[in-house]
């Protein structure tokens, strides 16, 4: 059992220390969390045998175990005055869209991450979170709605109707 | 030519990449019409590309060093849960890949040919692409001051 979660560890840290560097902008805080994810897995693994999808699983866990760092550390960063975002050479303001991102239902992060970041078909992610390709369609629809609004509401992105 | 429930139906599957090329061509159609579905996709476009704009950083730099310097004893057990699990893959596994093999020292066959790992005596880990993997090699030093340094 502990070879499969070594096995899943050399497999996947690189994902998920991108997965968790997408929503902290952050070396140390990723590198946090891809640790904190692999022994998340390790004991999980250990108790309650492997997850039915590695992928999905780590995926939402790191998202989520990210989003929840995110949080922690903005409300911190805020209080000590110190800019987090380090987007400004690509024109977008990071904690802008981690906090669009930090908003979402659970669901919709998952699929939102999947689609756009690791660049999966709708099929597949419906196979990862073992939930139906319409449903997933959904959550990637209401998902993008959700932070077009915040993005729009913090000036990031033009919120024309027609 | 399509209503505008219709294209609303096919949203996901076009801001998706998902639609073929006729459902494609037919959506655009619709949104070269209808100035209320043009917007709505532009708007959503933007948004992908806002969120397409996170880096993802680089693995690479951050397999450099393991940092100890966030001083919690919690944070010091996950790190040495985890870079337990690193080296377990080094020493339990034989990898796919030889280059994944470390290098600059010898490398002990036996152990593996016996079912019970392997061990190193290599300072230099590379990866498969013979890039440094400071992990693993951080990982493999560690579990050895562990066992005592032998």
């Amino acid at each position: 059992m502990g070879v499969d979660a070594a096995s899943a560890f050399e497999r996947y840290r690189a994902a998920v220390y991108g997965w968790a560097y997408r929503v902290l902008g952050d070396h140390h805080d990723a590198l946090d969390v891809t640790q904190d994810v692999f022994v998340t897995w390790w004991r999980v693994h250990r108790e309650n045998g492997a997850p039915a999808h590695p992928i999905g699983w780590l995926r939402t866990v790191t998202i989520n175990r990210a989003i929840n760092l995110f949080k922690t550390r903005g409300r911190v960063r805020s209080l000590e005055g110190e800019p987090v975002s380090d987007l400004a050479a690509t024109g977008v303001d990071r904690e802008v869209v981690a906090g669009a991102l930090a908003g979402l239902p659970e669901m919709q992060r998952a699929v939102l991450f999947a689609k756009v970041y690791d660049g999966c078909t709708f099929a597949e992610v419906a196979e990862q979170l073992d939930v139906a390709v319409s449903t997933v369609k959904t959550h990637y629809v209401r998902g993008l709605q959700s932070v077009r609004r915040a993005l729009g509401a913090a000036g990031v992105i033009a919120m024309e109707m027609g | 030519m399509m209503d505008c429930q219709r294209v609303e139906s096919l949203l996901a599957d076009y801001l998706g990449g998902e639609l073929s090329t006729p459902e494609q061509a037919a959506v655009d159609d619709h949104l070269a019409e209808c100035k209320r579905c043009s917007a709505d996709v532009r708007s959503l476009t933007a948004t992908l590309d806002a969120l397409g704009q996170l880096d993802a950083g680089s693995f690479e730099r951050s397999a450099a060093v393991i940092p100890m310097r966030r001083g919690t004893w919690r944070q010091g057990l996950a790190y040495a849960a985890v870079l337990m699990i690193g080296c377990m893959v080094g020493w339990v596994m034989k990898p796919a890949d030889p280059a994944a093999l470390p290098t600059g020292g010898s490398t002990t066959q036996t152990d593996v040919e016996r079912g019970g790992g392997r061990s190193f005596d290599g300072a230099s880990f590379v990866d498969a692409k013979g890039r440094p993997d400071s992990f693993r090699r951080n990982a493999y030093l560690l579990f050895k001051a562990f066992r005592g340094g032998s």
